[in-house]
């Protein structure tokens, strides 16, 4: 035993062991985090959401304090500002959101959606005759079935959200006001020959993270108001609903401007069955898009998050099946985070002398 | 046992331990914050600031401890901050084959007050000659601070650029003399 240990204390170059041993680690505690992952759902969405909040709200309440005003007041009143903002959405959104919610579940609720859904199948049908097929009318069907059934689930599912936006909420309250003296805690823990390095990687890795969500989300609100006004402009059902969807799908690269676009085209369909409304709704989701990615993206959001599309189609099937649509929306932002993550924590391993 | 101590109610008795206690907790910081505040004072960057600015820049400040022969950085790694011994000595140190020392530094003296301005390289090796205690300032928490409270962070900056500049201004008079005693060798030979 001890001649294999000086065999292989020879043979290794210094500190490799510990090196091995180090990456094992990490990598056992990535697997067992993703393991638990559906288990610490909830929790796990509430946390992320406080961070995100708390990185989007961070540099006003820098600004209240660089007006002089001290750090728990700036949080306090930016919580304020925001319920202000909430209770007049609520105001001017709870007439429409409650019209469209009514009318989408009395839609689904009678025989109308299963007459529309035949329609649509018809209309599919008589111009592409793939759809004519009974294997592929069955199928369509079943789905339809599927997600009528699921939209029952959808009121307890909403609850539960609000309850855990009232948590989130909660943590970024205190996120914002504690948040330094909460980092100076955690970071007094790191040994010596760490502390440098971490303290430089925790300022890099939330300087871009935090650029990248106000970024996302800045982009976000701006898609989505452009097609919830076009959607109104266009006379378009739920138009509030599809362009709300449209703007969080605009998180997502690549595919999510197509699914953010494809409930307009379908509802634009069901309710003129005319090529040319879905095309006006197309050439509407397509100069919003035009105008995001020429004029809006480039100046807002940060190049060095972005990701490969095949990595990007992987994340994204790969939070779908841990945490089903949510999972999905999450992918791309928890890919860029743990992308900036790994590059910080790469170059801090390459710059600083951790492994002597 | 003298008869007015027995009789002495034990609520009173509480009050004076609980005064006790909070009052050592309190003295303690007090004598730690104090210990902290006077040191601060002494380093020029700190020059000119009251109180309550201190205090600010304790709130961002971190305390390290180091054991004797520990490194506190790398010759060559990115610099982060400075240091300011509050206990202890440290050996400046450059070279990795062949380690030159360039200085021994003791209580109330500083180090690495560069790296507040850039990331660029450490220029040398700091070392804990013996057990060491000290209060660090780092550029993330600097540059912090100037967008929070502009007014006290440029406060700073302003007295690391006098720092500099009186330091550029002394090897400019280093250099000249430098520069006369070659062109006077030059002369001679």
């Amino acid at each position: 035993m001890n001649e294999v240990r000086q065999i292989l204390t020879l043979s290794l170059p210094p500190g490799t062991v510990r090196r091995i041993a180090l990456w094992a680690v990490i990598g056992l505690a990535f697997f067992w985090i993703v393991a638990l992952l559906p288990t610490l759902q909830s929790l796990l969405v509430i946390l992320v959401a406080a961070t995100f909040l708390s990185l989007l709200l961070e540099p006003v309440v820098t600004l209240f304090e660089n007006r002089g005003v001290n750090r728990t007041l700036s949080s306090v009143l930016v919580f304020a500002i925001l319920v202000f903002l909430a209770i007049i959405a609520f105001k001017f959104l709870t007439p429409i959101v409650s019209q469209e919610i009514s009318s989408v579940s009395a839609g689904i609720s009678d025989e109308s959606s299963t007459n529309a859904m035949q329609q649509l199948q018809d209309k599919l049908g008589d111009n592409i005759p793939f759809f004519s097929s009974p294997a592929v009318q069955v199928a369509i069907k079943k789905k339809v079935d599927l997600l009528m059934k699921s939209s029952l689930t959808m009121v307890v599912d909403i609850l539960s959200a609000i309850m855990s936006m009232f948590m989130a909420a909660f943590i970024t309250f205190f996120f914002l006001k504690d948040g330094r003296r909460i980092k100076k805690r955690l970071i007094s823990w790191m040994p010596n020959r760490y502390f440098e390095m971490s303290l430089i990687l925790i300022h890099r890795i939330a300087t871009q993270l935090g650029r990248y969500i106000r970024g996302q989300l800045l982009v976000s609100l701006i898609v989505g108001s452009m097609s919830v006004f076009a959607l109104y402009l266009l006379d378009v059902r739920y138009y509030f609903f599809i362009g709300a969807l449209a703007g969080l799908a605009n998180m997502i690269p690549y595919f999510g401007p197509l699914v953010g676009a494809m409930p307009a085209i379908i509802v634009a369909f069901l309710d003129t069955g005319e090529v040319g409304s879905i095309a006006a709704v197309a050439v509407a989701f397509g100069s919003i898009q035009m105008f995001e990615s020429v004029l809006v993206a480039p100046y807002i959001v940060s190049k060095s998050v972005e990701l490969h599309p095949l990595t990007i189609i992987l994340v994204v099937l790969t939070g779908g099946k841990l945490l089903g649509i949510f999972g999905m929306l999450l992918a791309v932002p928890v890919s860029s985070i743990i992308k900036v993550m790994s590059v910080e924590i790469s170059w801090g391993l390459q710059n600083y002398r951790v492994f002597d | 046992m003298p008869k007015n101590i027995e009789t002495k109610p034990a609520q009173s008795l509480g009050f004076k331990v609980g005064d006790a206690l909070w009052s050592n907790i309190f003295k303690k910081e007090n004598a730690e914050q104090r210990s902290t505040l006077a040191i601060m004072k002494s380093v020029p960057i700190f020059t000119g600031m009251s109180k309550p600015q201190l205090r600010e820049f304790i709130k961002i400040m971190h305390n390290r401890q180091f054991k004797k022969g520990e490194a506190i950085f790398y010759e060559g790694e990115p610099g982060v901050g400075m240091y300011v011994i509050q206990k202890g000595a440290v050996a400046i140190t450059k070279g990795k084959g062949f380690v030159e020392k360039l200085a021994e530094l003791s209580v109330g003296e500083f180090f690495g007050e560069l790296a507040l301005l850039d990331e660029s390289p450490r220029s040398a090796t700091a070392t804990a000659v013996v057990d060491c205690q000290m209060i660090g300032l780092f550029r993330p928490d600097l540059f912090d601070l100037v967008e929070r409270k502009p007014r006290l962070g440029n406060k700073l900056l302003f007295q690391l650029a006098c720092l500099i500049g009186a330091r550029l201004k002394r090897t400019n008079e280093e250099l000249e003399t430098v520069w006369a005693r070659i062109e006077d060798a030059k002369v001679i030979s």
